[in-house]
């Protein structure tokens, strides 16, 4: 027993078997892919899907005939497999076998966006030293880093389909590049397919028979949403504003705090126990922000905007507890060093007090 | 250079030469030049006709018009245009040269 799926080609309804309809929607999609530089890719699409509802419609003997997995394999025999079709298209415009990298952000391997991804790939460098270097860069120059970070984030796309993956790498876009991408992706969706993971291959499948008794159902959560939406929208307004207020607060706030203080190791100009304190503070009411903009991403986009792995988030939160116990150590050492401070400053007036006034003289240097 | 892709330049040139030859006469809609296209074996799959009809209709030298059709969803008849009349009566001639042309060449060289 299969399920079988409703859908619409060319203004005509079909079922199809469920398998046959995964293989048929990765066809028109690597078919996307495949003219996406072409001219009049729309109508070639919409010509090509005319074609197959043509082809289907010889099938279908009856109402609620279902396409069968196998039916769909001879339409796309006989339109031609991406391979065949792609030995014309794709190289027409790649006639140089020159190499040009593009900059994209990697979505196939991140810890936040893609950017160090994307900066490996453009440069053939392991992902590993550019997040050492990013990391260096962290450390050193904090909002600069942070601030230029977001910015790419921003504005350099996403490698979204094939052919930009393709030129992410700087292979040349030529059909074997292609075709070995489009393998890839197969397998992950034929992948997600046997763990049941119908959401991403399928998209929302509707239910007809349902869809009067759902009514109420439906309602609801567009309430929540909606509700989640304006939530959202505040939360990332504070969780922002946060961040940007905490970055440029502690930068400022570190400096002064140390640079007047006699105990300071001046390093770069910057207290030692000012970067300290400062990038503890960044650490410990940063990360939460991070995860509260993470949240109220979600909330809004239904799709979490900073995608974290189970790894990245435990560094997260181990970085926060050691940065959390740096903070109070340093508090405390501070304390007790302020309070030797005062002291010796005590034994100094007292000393002073003590000497003769003619006899005390000041030099300044 | 790159057979493959010499290969594929090559069809489709011929390709749309011989689209435009079958629409000569009478306007056809995909199917039907398909098969006259896959009884000559030039074509090998389906896919690739689209493209150039596609590319044909918006460099003018085709055009097309629905019609409605028994079963299944209603189909574009092609015809060719004035420019592309011109266009095919142009490549008639570069063809005949050429094909003679490496015809002699060949003989030669033997």
């Amino acid at each position: 027993m299969n399920k079988a799926i409703s859908i619409h080609l060319a203004q005509i309804k079909f079922s199809i078997d469920e398998k046959g309809y995964l293989k048929l929607k990765l066809y028109l999609k690597s078919l996307e892919q495949l003219f996406q530089s072409t001219l009049g890719k729309e109508e070639i699409i919409e010509d090509i899907e005319s074609r197959i509802a043509e082809l289907f419609s010889q099938y279908k003997n009856f109402d609620n005939y279902v396409i069968s997995e196998k039916q769909v394999e001879i339409v796309i025999q006989t339109l031609g497999s991406i391979e065949d079709l792609a030995g014309d298209e794709i190289l027409e415009e790649n006639t140089n076998s020159k190499i040009t990298r593009k900059f994209f952000r990697d979505p196939d391997d991140y810890w936040l966006g893609g950017v160090a991804g994307g900066v490996s790939k453009y440069f053939a460098l392991n992902i590993l030293w550019v997040r050492l270097v990013l990391f260096i860069l962290f450390v050193f120059g904090v909002p600069f880093t942070i601030l230029t970070y977001i910015l790419i984030w921003i504005f350099v796309p996403e490698a979204k389909t094939t052919a930009d993956k393709i030129k992410m790498k700087g292979e040349s876009v030529n059909i074997s590049s292609i075709k070995n991408k489009i393998k890839e992706e197969y397998e992950e969706l034929s992948d997600s397919v046997k763990k049941g993971d119908y959401k991403k291959t399928m998209g929302p499948i509707q239910n007809a028979s349902k869809s009067s008794v759902n009514f109420f159902l439906k309602i609801i959560p567009i309430a929540l949403r909606t509700i989640a939406f304006f939530f959202g929208i505040i939360l990332v307004f504070i969780s922002f504003l946060s961040l940007i207020g905490l970055i440029i607060g502690g930068t400022v706030g570190g400096f002064f705090l140390t640079s007047g203080i006699p105990f300071t190791l001046s390093l770069f100009g910057f207290g030692v126990e000012g970067l300290l304190i400062f990038l503890t503070c960044v650490f410990v009411f940063g990360i939460p922000f991070v995860f509260l903009l993470n949240l109220s991403l979600i909330l809004l986009t239904g799709k979490p905007k900073i995608r974290m792995n189970s790894a990245s988030v435990f560094v997260l939160i181990g970085v926060w507890i050691s940065t959390l116990i740096i903070i109070i150590l340093i508090v405390t050492l501070g304390v007790i060093n302020l309070e030797n401070y005062n002291s010796i400053i005590e034994a100094i007036t007292f000393s002073i007090n003590k000497i003769p006034l003619h006899q005390f003289k000041i030099t300044i240097k | 250079m790159n057979i493959e892709n010499t290969k594929a330049q090559m069809r489709k040139g011929i390709l749309e030469f011989c689209i435009l030859s079958i629409l000569k006469k009478k306007a056809k809609y995909s199917f039907e030049i398909l098969e006259t296209l896959k009884v000559s074996k030039i074509l090998v799959v389906e896919g690739t006709l689209y493209p150039l009809l596609t590319r044909l209709k918006n460099s003018e030298l085709l055009e097309y018009h629905w019609e409605e059709s028994k079963n299944g969803p209603p189909r574009k008849y092609y015809n060719i245009t004035k420019k592309g009349k011109e266009f095919l009566s142009e490549l008639n001639v570069s063809w005949n040269e050429l094909s003679n042309t490496v015809n002699e060449l060949i003989k030669n060289i033997k």
